[in-house]
């Protein structure tokens, strides 16, 4: 192998040592704390993504096709393998501190080429090994698929996984190729916000388009899941003309994805990125201080120094911090974006109308369980910052009671993310069912998000943008889905007690006042008199 | 050893670097200072062929640093300015990580490694995830990565950053003794007192422009000045700053602190 590789220029100890301590940093934890070595985010993502690979193709194998099976399991591989790189393209794919760590050194372009691709090449392995080899191998299981189907399933999956992570390098490298660092990180936060969205609601209006269906028809070309289906097909033998189509349409579609990303991995492009945006050092004369509006605000929701501060903080940070941002119209936006399918598909009863289901609609169900995900954990996503070293003056900074300053942070979230985001839920309802049961139902959700909020502040325990993003940080955030689940039982059984009767509600939301009062009370009491910076 | 000539580099309508010329020789312990955004930082990037300049052209060791940047970069040690290092490794991860890089063998970069961490007192910290070191230890580590593998030039970019007095010691000295064995240390910082005990020749950057250059002794004749702070200011200074600084600390002190 060692000829072959310098025949291309390269340096085969350099990329040796470079792809293992690539691989060996994705699966360091990026914190350091006492105690036993605790597990990476690259460990539970992988943890996280064998069971879901495995729940999925447990839930398929006994009721589809094996094109089915093939097409359903590769393209929620695809769709989670294109999420990890999106999410963890700053850190992984083009790491800016590299610059100053590797760029020096006698490294030659093609060797950093071929780090960064071996590097690439071990994560779409690791997250396809995770998500596909459960369902390679339960295909053994479907009706009519041959012995050799986890053979041939497995190397697709790859296949599939790798176009699927080169189509993002090859977005965001477009991206960059019109824009300087700091806008293109800006427009990455964007990006990654709308491709999450459009990626939910494409997957979301495939049944409304008929898809998947048994009958398979020229409309699967447009589909990359299907391209790498028929290519299944195709080697597992008895394809016809339309699968020899799709598996074609595999093969060529890695060519121009190879060969525009090929570039992309090169010394120079780091270079690129780490080079000072021109924009950024002139910077843009921007209004300097607080307006007296929102001086005004800061004076109306915090009522003490303290609180003003913190209030000051999460709101500025939430308008120009991409990390913060990004967090908050995620966790948001997806339950919003489910609530607006259901609506469009006439799929929400009015909760309060007489001898509807009340609050066991499933369309209603489902945006209570994405709410309360999103309102328990919007805090752990604001800890989170590019700027996080910054937090060494919330224990600097002369504090008298860290809940005042916690609850300033918590008005500003309340006021800038969870009211606005009811009520846009509120008008969207309200377009489906009576105003007045739009505006009950949508009231009914704040005052349980705002418990909800104010509860979470208990469980999460890290001050907002103090901590480091670290490749793997945003997925593993996935695994507190689970712990809401109690939060969101306690939500279903209080709708279900208090929607059929308005005496109830009205009970029930003073009851809900009651609780956020006194948790919040509770908090600040029990809230430490200083604060302390997390080691980050 | 280092030579420079008419080398520009601008950043949009920033100019960075305004035909930068320099001629460093051997053994010399060059310091290099210049106000903030005065373009060492730049300098020190494209000299260790991180980023290309404009225009212009510069040598290390007689090879050009763009048409040889990989010969260039085998004979030099860089510690950055931001001491990036990769803080989930341990020092010995990280030295290895760097001295196989320069092909040095497993055998070499163990004993070298084991001499550093004896030097600055990291021997009982060597097997150590650096994630929890303090700054000063890091920069330990990457001023240490940067001489492994005993490189003819050391750009140092504000290498005493975040160090105790005791390391600031051992660092100079190391300093000292690399010169003396022929080893270019081109040294930028801030700290005006060390530049002064330490570097043979001084070249002052303002604005992207050699402002002056010499000893410190004919910098001082040159300007009337009794020590280099005091030049320092003469030639980068607004006049009027120094009053401007004394106007808003009267103002601070003037008013009353609320309780």
């Amino acid at each position: 192998m060692r000829p072959g590789f310098e025949k291309t220029g390269a340096d085969w100890d350099q990329v040796a040592v470079l792809v293992k301590n690539g691989i060996r940093l994705q699966f360091r934890s990026g914190r350091r704390m006492p105690g036993p070595r605790r597990l990476s985010g690259f460990h539970w993502t992988i943890i996280l993504y064998c069971i879901m690979g495995f729940s999925m193709a447990m839930s398929l194998v006994f009721r589809t096709t094996p094109f089915l099976y093939s097409l359903l399991t590769l393209a929620y591989a695809m769709v989670m393998i294109g999420f990890s790189t999106a999410a963890d393209f700053a850190l992984t794919i083009l790491y800016p501190d590299e610059e100053e760590i590797i760029l020096h050194r006698p490294v030659s372009s093609r060797t950093y080429w071929l780090y960064k691709t071996g590097v690439l090449g071990f994560s779409i392995l690791a997250l396809t090994a995770a998500l596909c080899l459960p369902a390679a191998l339960l295909g053994l299981m479907l009706k009519g698929a041959p012995l050799f189907y986890p053979a041939v399933y497995f190397p697709a999956a790859l296949l599939a996984g790798t176009a699927a992570a080169l189509a993002i390098i090859a977005l965001y490298s477009m991206f960059f190729s019109w824009l300087r660092r700091e806008r293109f990180q800006n427009a990455l936060s964007w990006f990654q916000i709308l491709l999450t969205f459009s990626l939910i609601l494409f997957f979301q209006m495939l049944p409304d388009a008929g898809w998947p269906q048994a009958e398979k028809s020229a409309w699967y070309l447009f589909l990359p899941p299907a391209w790498f289906a028929g290519l299944i097909q195709v080697l597992c033998g008895g394809a016809d003309r339309l699968d020899g189509m799709l598996a074609a349409a595999a093969v060529l579609s890695l060519v121009p994805l190879c060969a525009v990303t090929a570039g992309k991995f090169s010394s120079e492009y780091l270079s690129r990125l780490s080079s000072p945006d021109a924009s950024g050092i002139s910077g843009r004369a921007r209004k300097g201080g607080t307006s007296a509006a929102a001086a005004g605000r800061v004076r109306l929701f915090s009522s003490d120094p303290e609180s003003g501060a913190g209030y000051l903080l999460a709101a500025g940070m939430l308008k120009k911090d991409r990390m913060a941002r990004a967090s908050a119209h995620v966790l948001f936006g997806v339950p919003l974006i489910f609530l607006l399918l259901d609506v469009l598909r006439n799929r929400i009863g009015d909760p309060f109308a007489p001898g509807s289901s009340g609050a066991q609609d499933f369309g209603i169900r489902m945006h209570l369980f994405f709410s309360c995900f999103a309102v328990f954990y919007v805090l752990k996503g604001l800890a989170y910052s590019r700027d996080w070293q910054a937090a060494w003056i919330f224990s600097a900074a002369p504090i008298t009671g860290a809940g005042r300053f916690t609850r300033g942070v918590k008005t500003a979230v309340l006021l800038k993310v969870i009211v606005p985001y009811y009520f846009l839920c509120a008008l969207l309802l309200c377009t489906r069912m009576h105003w007045m049961s739009g505006l009950r139902h949508a009231l009914t959700l704040l005052a349980l998000g705002c418990v909800g909020f104010s509860l979470s502040s208990f469980l999460i325990k890290d001050f907002p943008f103090s901590r480091k993003q670290m490749p793997g940080d945003r997925s593993l955030r996935i695994r507190y889905l689970l712990c809401s689940i109690p939060f969101y039982a306690l939500c279903a059984g209080f709708q279900k007690w208090t929607y059929g009767d308005d005496t109830a509600w009205l009970i029930g939301m003073g009851m809900l006042i009651v609780v956020f009062a006194a948790s919040e009370g509770w908090s600040l009491r029990h809230s430490p008199v200083c604060l302390k910076a997390d080691e980050g | 050893m280092i030579s420079i000539v008419g080398v520009t580099k601008s950043y949009g309508s920033i100019k960075a670097l305004g035909g930068l010329t320099l001629e460093i020789p051997s053994g010399q312990i060059f310091g290099y200072l210049g106000p903030n955004g005065a373009g060492k930082t730049t300098t020190v990037k494209i000299l260790s062929g991180m980023i290309p300049p404009d225009s212009g052209t510069a040598r290390i060791a007689g090879f050009d640093i763009t048409r040889h940047a990989l010969e260039v970069k085998k004979r030099i040690g860089v510690v950055p300015e931001s001491g990036a290092l990769y803080e989930s490794l341990t020092p010995a991860e990280y030295w290895e990580f760097a001295g196989r890089l320069y092909h040095l063998d497993q055998q070499t970069i163990s004993r070298r490694g084991q001499e550093f961490a004896e030097l600055f007192g990291l021997k009982d910290r060597i097997a150590e995830r650096m994630n929890g070191f303090s700054k000063g230890m890091k920069q330990r580590v990457v001023i240490a990565s940067a001489l492994l593998h005993n490189p003819d030039v050391v750009f140092l970019d504000e290498p005493l950053n975040g160090l105790d007095a005791n390391a600031v010691l051992i660092v100079k000295e190391l300093i000292r003794s690399l010169a003396k064995k022929g080893k270019t240390v081109f040294y930028c910082s801030h700290i005006l007192e060390v530049v002064e005990k330490l570097c043979d020749r001084v070249v002052i950057l303002d604005s992207g422009v050699v402002a002056a250059d010499g000893s410190v002794a004919s910098l001082k004749r040159m300007t009337r000045r009794t020590s280099l702070e005091a030049v320092f200011s003469k030639l980068t200074q607004d006049p009027e700053a120094k009053d401007a600084a004394r106007v808003l600390a009267e103002k601070l002190a003037g008013e009353k602190q609320k309780p």
